[in-house]
């Protein structure tokens, strides 16, 4: 498997092809290798800010509950100055002072739809397929509820970015395929759960529950010995890959 | 390298349908950047190595370019649409309808993931494509499927047949001094390559009608039940890959039992049929010792990914949100992959 002189990337016009090729190929590679272990040094600093706005102002307000099907709920008061904002943002603003993250993926002109609040749902390319819900019927997935009346949940079915929330609204997401199984609540019952104070002109939210559930899922990163092995196991296939197609040139013409 | 029973280049379809299969578990089943680069350049190579030899793989490098370019689109498209991630590099306006939001390095990296998955595929279905020996694989077919696959192989070979017309076309016409500009310098080539492509398919057609295609003997004419029986080994089959999808395996394991046994009752020569019609062969397939280290490689590549995925499937798995962290890495899986670079050795 060893390249020949006679080769024609070794000579004429064909080397700075040749050369321009693979050279672009260990580019790719080396961009694939920055990507994935030096951009979050690169960008660190540049970590997701949903709010901005100055609430200081805001004569609006709405109540956001989420609901994980595991026994923790997070409760949030947001102020807003707009008149109305849709519900994914008063979802994003809501647990972003809960402190809790989340992951939404668009839908174009259908808004966006809610894969992951915390580490419950589901990664974006299975939420692309079906929202996180599996086969049967009810099957949980990020669901979206208003309260109509005190202990009354109304599903919303135009979802999070065609809703709108108004003042005095209280929302409701909840980990579920059937109903929202919430009990009945006010604006003031849940301020003070999401531990708000009177007069609060900012965004609070809190989560309250069983904390030893939020931190159940442990990882265990891989070793330096283990990137060095694949990274071997990489420049092996690599280097075979590149020989396999330098070495099956044909004989030059006389 | 020159292996005794390579068969002038051509290897048994088989062994390259087992290659193909365990080429593309891995692009199906996660979007591990390890194991993904891993496939990539092992695939890669086996295309550099086998292309020298197989000229048809060039007539499929415009589904390649076409491939590179939607993949692209796929990478632009999940950085516009995600808005999730910890990593934000830029912000796009409120004022911008649909795409309004932060882009994450999170969604670019998950997007060039699965422009990687969709390359890798591309890469594998035309090389396999190329190499096949098609007429081979037909011998190889029971009698049943030989309709399916004469069909099947027609509407595989049209692509590079089309794009050989189109070249060829072009060239002619550019050597009587055409130019092509703007859309109507179009119509020159383009009514050619339509009329080209009508009579190459009433050739096609009248070739297969002169050689019975589709028509049936008295002996060999099917048992009235074994067309229904082969519909419902269809629909089971569909039905278990649904299940099998939705993550119900023992539904699909019957399902798709059911399924190979009404195929296979139905593919099924009627008794006596083989006295009436036989076919015959004018070359016999070989086994050479080609077909024998790409099998084999490519059995203990696709028997390495089924261990893995019944006993550590996180190995295949890589979710970059909200967090982009480190992905899992199996190194006996990625040591197996290697084996996938098997081609590469007795290419012509």
């Amino acid at each position: 498997m060893s390249a020949s002189p006679s080769h024609p990337a070794m000579v004429g016009g064909q080397p700075k092809r040749a050369a321009r090729g693979w050279a672009t190929l260990a580019l790719t590679l080396l961009a694939l290798v920055a990507l994935l272990f030096g951009a979050p040094a690169l960008v660190g600093a540049g970590r997701v800010s949903v709010t901005g706005t100055p609430l200081a102002d805001s004569p609006n307000r709405a109540g956001l509950v989420v609901q994980y099907g595991d026994g923790r709920t997070t409760y949030a008061i947001v102020p807003f100055p707009e008149p109305t904002i849709s519900g994914i943002d008063l979802l994003e603003r809501g647990l972003l002072a809960a402190d809790v993250p989340l992951l939404t993926v668009g839908f174009g002109g259908l808004g966006a739809g809610v894969c992951q609040i915390a580490e419950t749902g589901c990664p974006v390319g299975d939420c692309r397929r079906r929202l996180c819900q599996g086969p049967k019927a009810n099957d949980p997935y990020w669901r979206y509820f208003r309260q109509v009346a005190p202990g009354t949940w109304r599903a919303l079915p135009l979802g999070g970015s065609a809703t709108k929330v108004g003042d005095g609204d209280l929302d409701a997401w909840s980990w579920t395929g059937t109903e929202a199984g919430l009990p009945a609540l006010s604006l003031e019952k849940v301020a003070t759960l999401a531990g708000a104070t009177g007069g609060d002109a900012t965004v609070v939210g809190r989560t309250v529950g069983p904390t030893d559930l939020a931190s159940t899922a442990t990882r265990t990163d891989p070793t330096w010995g283990t990137y060095a092995g694949a990274g071997g196991i990489l420049a092996i296939i690599g280097a075979g890959a590149v020989m396999a197609a330098r070495r099956r040139a044909p004989p030059l013409a006389p | 390298m020159e292996i005794p029973g390579a068969n002038a280049g051509r290897l048994d379809p088989r062994s390259w349908l087992l290659w193909g299969t365990a080429a593309a578990l891995p692009a199906l089943v996660g979007r591990n950047p390890f194991v993904l680069l891993a496939v990539l350049l092992a695939v890669l190579g086996v295309r550099g190595a086998w292309s020298r030899g197989t000229p048809q793989i060039a007539a499929w490098g415009g589904l390649l370019r076409l491939a590179l370019i939607f993949s692209v689109v796929g990478v632009l498209f999940n950085v516009l649409t995600v808005r999730a991630g910890d990593l934000v590099f830029a912000e796009v306006p409120g004022a911008v309808p649909l795409l309004a939001g932060p882009l994450t390095i999170n969604a670019l990296f998950y997007g060039v993931l699965g422009a990687m998955a969709a390359l890798s595929l591309v890469i594998i279905g035309t090389t396999v494509g190329a190499v096949v020996d098609w007429p081979m694989l037909l011998r190889l077919l029971p009698s049943r499927l030989t309709d399916v696959a004469v069909a099947g192989s027609v509407t595989w070979t049209m692509l590079p047949r089309t794009t050989a017309a189109w070249h060829e076309i072009r060239e002619a016409q550019a050597a009587r001094g055409h130019r092509p500009r703007g859309a109507r310098g179009l119509l020159p080539l383009i009514v050619p390559l339509l009329a080209g492509g009508l009579d190459r398919s009433l050739t096609l057609a009248e070739a297969l009608e002169a050689r019975g295609f589709g028509g049936t003997s008295s002996g060999d004419a099917p048992r009235p039940w074994q067309g229904p029986l082969a519909a419902l080994g269809l629909t089971a089959g569909v039905l278990g890959a649904y299940l099998l999808a939705a993550g119900r395996p023992a539904g699909a394991a019957v399902a798709l039992t059911l399924a190979a046994f009404g195929l296979g009752i139905a593919a099924h020569h009627p008794p006596g049929a083989a006295e009436v019609v036989r076919r015959t062969r004018y070359r016999e397939p070989t086994w050479g010792r080609g077909e024998t280290i790409i099998t084999v490689a490519a059995a203990a590549a696709l028997a390495v990914q089924v261990s893995a995925l019944a006993f550590a499937p996180a190995a295949f798995g890589y979710d970059p949100y909200p967090s982009l962290t480190p992905p899992a890495i199996n190194l006996w899986l990625l040591a197996g992959l290697g084996l996938l670079l098997a081609p590469a050795a007795v290419a012509p």
